[in-house]
């Protein structure tokens, strides 16, 4: 098993954040995982992506040119990766910001209402975690009790009130995904 | 940092935990992407476990804190980045002359010039040839993963003191900024102040660092011995892993993070049929010339993978003498190949071969 | 027969290269008879640069350390900051501490790390050969000055006593000569007070000593004692600069 996540978005809206819980929860699982933030010329420009691997043997690459999963937070990300996601991958993104493109895209679409579910939950800003659960519905190698506590675990003092919010939104997801 | 569990760090943050458990006791940097975690975590935590952290106003001032702490018996180091580096050679020059044992990161960025910050490995030549004036080498070793350079680091205070040389750790942005899974060693207390270090005379004859050898027999007798170590690390300090190299029609030869990412293309060639295989120097200098041309013993041709325009090649062409057609492929500026790129490149590599 | 003087337990037995006239030898021997009188001998760690001063490691009968030029405060603080217990001075010229080294003195200065500079002036680079120095006179010459230092060319001789006067770090700081018995009393005792400066930990003491020539000046030594008292405290004007314990009378703390 080797699973391949690439999340994208604006900095700002936790993009490396959700890559972290991810990450996190696969070592809590016994995975070999890596997590490869971008860093460059695009962070300074409000852009931001993550790469997360996870898998049963020691990683190789830890940059991804195909992911089998593609989170999109945003308009420019989803005109840059969701071409490059693999034709039986995934692409969940979140409908509320994103328009998918009519251009071919062989992965499958999941689109989640994640900033209208955030705010129903109690805050749009964390719609990531929404679609951190949608993620989870499908991919296996992580559980959503890991997710949680890696989440529990990751959460700064500063937003500690938001960790119930958190949770509820990585249920809200998972449970408004399709398999 | 306690505990010993497996848990994720950031490349530049692990090693930074790992020299501060290998019992390093100051560590003298300059801010500069992408290694500013380093400095950050050694500000944080090298105080707490009784070191000493400053923030110099210059490399060119770091380094010579680092020689003036080394020559005063301290486990010490620093870091930087490729420009930064650059600014670091001399004081590299006459560490390695004066004899003093420190250890060095480098986390490459793009260059030449002010470059870019993303990750490259274009200071191959710098790090291994010397990189400063003179006759002199580094130890340079470079990991791929960050569990490597964890145990790298620390191992490389006690590699310095063994031959008083300095010891580059040569890494990328991509390995100071990806964060994988580690686990810590233990901590290590430093040894005692040399006898050749100075702390003050006391009753004894005056010790005196230096690198000022004015008569050209003396200063001769110098190179001779400095390089006297430089054999002994090539028989002791040669690291390398294999990886399918048994049998191997196509031998990639690549380093640190291009490595890694190497591995994933080599499995789906494989995968695909074509018995490819990987050599990965770890010791750069000194380079595994004897295990490489044993590697390539089957090999109808290497295929040099860097992220440069050929440094590491060259090395890779005199190990082989000739023996084996060499080619090179690279990817530089701040650009990072991909596994599909490099899986391409390995078709046209084995389609084409002789 | 009674001894009067004897050569200072902190020099060794290595004959001195300096040129005749060269005031050098004598800003070396205050320097070790300061160094025995406080009892730092045996703890100290002094740091060579590079200029005509480059083989003091072999003339100091403590441990030594050679430098880069111009780096010698950033060894210094380096020394300083593993090993606080030891008493750690650098000897640098004009050349290398004003010119190449000026980064490392201003922001060692500025640290307030606890070291003692002995800065030793004498207008020009005397080991590459006479160049012009950053504090070289205007309309001196020198090798790179064949028709004098102008202030179009070249800009003003740099005054590091001044410059460094304004840097809180700096403890003490004061500028002396040794042309005559009465200022090599007074620069010896301002060299005690920069050790003073280290040992009380109240940041950096740098000692200015103006210093001849003769070589590169194509003066004999006594003119070279003249061109001091008459050119050279005309443009670097002697005393004291700053000194913590006046500071301490005068502002209380």
């Amino acid at each position: 098993m080797e699973n391949s996540v690439l999340i994208a978005g604006f900095g700002g809206q936790g993009v490396l954040f959700t890559g972290r819980v991810l990450a996190e929860a696969g070592l809590l699982l016994g995975h070999e995982v890596t997590w490869y933030p971008s860093y460059g010329p695009e962070q300074r420009g409000g852009t931001c992506n993550c790469s997360v691997v996870i898998g049963d043997e020691p990683i190789g690459s830890p940059v991804i040119d195909a992911p089998d999963y593609l989170l999109v937070l945003n308009q420019p990300s989803w005109a840059r990766f969701a071409p490059t996601a693999k034709a039986n991958g995934r692409i969940i993104y979140n409908e509320n910001i994103v328009k998918p493109d009519a251009g071919p895209i062989a992965a499958g679409k999941v689109p989640i209402k994640a900033t209208r579910l955030a705010g129903k939950a109690g805050d749009e800003r964390v719609a990531n975690m929404v679609l951190l659960g949608a993620l989870l519905r499908s991919l296996e190698s992580i559980t959503m009790a890991a997710a949680k506590e890696a989440l529990r675990d990751l959460i700064s003092p500063k937003y500690a009130d938001l960790l119930e919010i958190d949770l509820d939104c990585l249920d809200l997801g998972y449970a408004k995904a399709a398999v | 940092m306690t505990t010993n569990a497996a848990k994720l760090m950031k490349g530049n943050e692990a090693i930074a935990e790992a020299a501060i458990r290998a019992g390093c006791q100051a560590y003298f940097g300059y801010p500069i992407t992408p290694q500013n975690e380093i400095p950050d975590y050694m500000a944080k935590w090298l105080p707490k476990a009784g070191g000493v952290f400053l923030q110099a106003e210059s490399e060119l001032a770091a380094i010579n804190m680092v020689y003036g702490a080394a020559g005063a018996g301290s486990r010490v180091m620093t870091s930087s980045s490729s420009p930064g580096i650059s600014l670091m050679q001399e004081g590299l020059s006459y560490i390695a002359c004066a004899e003093l044992p420190c250890v060095v990161i480098n986390m490459v960025r793009s260059g030449p010039g002010l470059g870019g910050i993303l990750p490259a490995q274009s200071d191959y030549f710098q790090a291994v040839k010397g990189g400063g004036h003179g006759d002199y080498k580094l130890l340079v070793l470079a990991p791929a993963t960050v569990q490597e350079a964890v145990d790298i680091t620390y191992a490389s205070f006690q590699l310095a003191e063994k031959y008083r040389n300095p010891v580059m750790i040569l890494g990328d942005g991509l390995l100071g900024q990806m964060m994988e899974s580690v686990t810590l060693p233990k901590v290590e207390s430093p040894p005692s102040p040399p006898d050749w270090a100075t702390t003050g005379r006391q009753k004894g004859k005056p010790r005196i660092i230096n690198s000022l050898y004015i008569e050209g027999d003396v200063m001769e007798k110098r190179n001779q011995h400095i390089f006297a170590k430089y054999a002994h690390m090539a028989e002791d300090e040669v690291r390398f892993e294999k990886y399918h190299t048994d049998g191997a029609r196509l031998l990639v030869a690549a380093y640190g993070s291009t490595a890694r990412i190497a591995k994933t293309a080599i499995d789906r060639a494989r995968a695909e049929g074509i018995p490819v295989g990987l050599f990965r120097p770890i010791s750069l200098y000194p380079f595994p010339n004897d295990a490489l041309r044993k590697a390539a013993a089957e090999a109808r041709v290497v295929l040099t993978l860097e992220m440069s325009m050929g440094q590491m090649v060259d090395d890779v062409r005199l190990s082989l003498e000739g023996r084996v057609p060499v080619v090179f492929y690279g990817r530089t500026g701040g650009v990072v190949p991909t596994p599909k790129e490099i899986l391409k490149e390995l078709h046209r590599v084995w389609e084409n071969r002789a | 027969m009674r001894q009067v003087t004897a050569k200072p337990k902190a020099l060794t037995n290595a004959p001195f290269h300096y040129c005749p006239g060269c005031t050098h030898g004598i800003i070396h021997r205050l320097l070790a008879e300061t160094l025995d009188e406080f009892g730092l001998t045996e703890n100290a760690i002094g740091i060579a640069s590079v200029g005509c001063s480059v083989f003091a490691y072999d003339y100091f009968n403590c441990d030594m350390q050679q430098a880069a030029h111009g780096r010698a405060p950033a060894v210094a603080t380096g020394i300083k900051r593993v090993r606080p217990q030891n008493f750690v001075f650098t000897y640098q010229g004009d050349g290398d501490l004003g010119s190449i080294g000026i980064g490392e003195t201003i922001h060692a200065a500025n640290r307030g790390e606890n070291i003692t500079i002995i800065f030793v002036n004498n207008a020009v680079y005397g080991m590459t050969g006479g160049q012009m120095a950053p504090t070289t006179l205007l309309g001196q010459k020198s090798s790179t000055t064949p028709t004098g230092r102008s202030i179009g060319e070249h800009g003003y001789p740099l005054p590091v006593s001044e410059l460094l006067q304004a840097l809180p770090g700096a403890a003490y700081v004061a500028r002396t000569t040794v042309t005559s018995p009465s200022q090599i009393r007074i620069t010896k005792r301002a060299l005690a007070q920069a050790f003073q400066a280290q040992i009380q930990g109240r940041g950096l003491g740098l000692v200015e000593i103006l210093s001849t020539c003769p070589v590169n000046w194509h003066m004999d030594p006594v003119e070279a004692l003249t061109f001091i008292n008459e050119e050279m405290v005309a443009q670097f004007p002697l005393g004291v600069f700053k000194d913590f314990d006046e500071e301490v009378a005068r502002d209380g703390k």
